[in-house]
């Protein structure tokens, strides 16, 4: 379980040109994710936020009945972020009448794909080259990621809410 | 610098043994196709004493040289960097183009090892592992970190 620090916030972020600046520092605000594009207002946006400060955001979508997890930032560093984050979104999945969630994260990722994989997450689909692909609208994205690895594909995975 | 030497292994038993022991089966599956480690070719890397110091078992199947394991029995040495590096020439004269190697999802240090050495994910097999348990009775359910195995994952690098 997360230590729930009474002092961090963890809403909706409805603000869209906030969504947008956050995003475009890392994806650009049109996201190349799950296999489409999402422009700014299609996808919807969770924070956690202490006192004004925004220290994490999560990005979703609905495809029918699965939640699509689109991008999941902490952007603070502090622990238990990305955790508070993913359980608002499953929440908010349920509530919409979600029976799956699906994340994503990058072939480099290791510590990620351990910790989706500890959560119950179980891998469904790889995409070769979605990175560097994405890197074509991107150019600000990383070329080498965790461990030093070359950022190149996606990874997705899959869990019933 | 280190006075390794890398030798074929002469009795594939103790590999057979060493995968069991490290996997709970001698069998692997690359490219869908289910083969027994001790029945393919053993490289090891031995050291001046003569004691191995990490292994792999191979296959060469038209120009792919299929890695079914790379395995350091002493871990945080470089051991299997160090046989890799030795190994990549006598690929080469097979007349190899590329190494396949495959690991499982549950395998976070293969995933790293083999990417940090230059390999690229190539392939993912959903449910792969599980398809291949009633064959293999032995193999583990519960991998490294103690994440559930299901899916084998293959890597590739250019010779």
């Amino acid at each position: 379980m997360n230590m729930h620090q009474p002092d961090i916030l963890v809403g909706p972020l409805e603000d869209l040109a906030e969504v947008g600046t956050q995003l475009r520092k890392r994806w650009g605000e049109s996201l190349l994710m799950h296999g489409r594009v999402w422009m700014l207002g299609e996808y919807k946006a969770i924070a956690a936020k202490r006192g004004g400060m925004l220290l994490g955001m999560v990005t979703y979508a609905f495809d029918k009945g699965t939640l699509l997890v689109l991008t999941l930032d902490n952007f603070s560093g502090e622990k238990g972020i990305g955790s508070r984050l993913l359980e608002a979104v499953s929440e908010r999945g349920r509530a919409e009448g979600a029976t799956l969630i699906r994340v994503m994260t990058t072939n480099d990722n290791t510590p990620t794909l351990r910790y989706y994989q500890l959560l119950g997450f179980q891998l469904v689909a790889f995409y070769p080259g979605a990175i560097t692909n994405y890197r074509v609208f991107v150019p600000s994205l990383p070329e080498r990621g965790v461990d030093g690895i070359p950022v190149r594909d996606v990874l997705e995975l899959e869990k019933a809410l | 610098m280190s006075a390794a030497r890398i030798l074929k292994v002469p009795d594939k038993q103790v590999i057979a043994d060493l995968m069991v022991a490290a996997w709970g089966s001698s069998h692997m599956t690359v490219g869908m196709q289910l083969y027994d480690t001790a029945q393919i070719e053993a490289h090891g890397l031995y050291s001046t004493e003569g004691h191995l110091l990490a292994f792999a078992s191979w296959t060469k199947r038209g120009s792919n040289i299929i890695l079914c394991a790379v395995h350091a029995l002493v871990p945080g040495r470089a051991y299997a960097r160090e046989l890799l590096d030795g190994l990549l020439p006598l690929y080469r004269e097979t007349g190899a183009t590329r190494i396949r190697a495959v690991t499982t999802n549950d395998n976070m240090s293969a995933l790293i090892f083999y990417q940090r050495y230059g390999f690229r994910l190539s392939m993912l097999y959903v449910g792969a592992i599980d398809a291949y348990r009633p064959k293999v009775p032995g193999a583990r359910k519960v991998g490294e970190h103690g994440i559930p195995i299901h899916d084998a994952i293959e890597l590739e690098l250019p010779l």
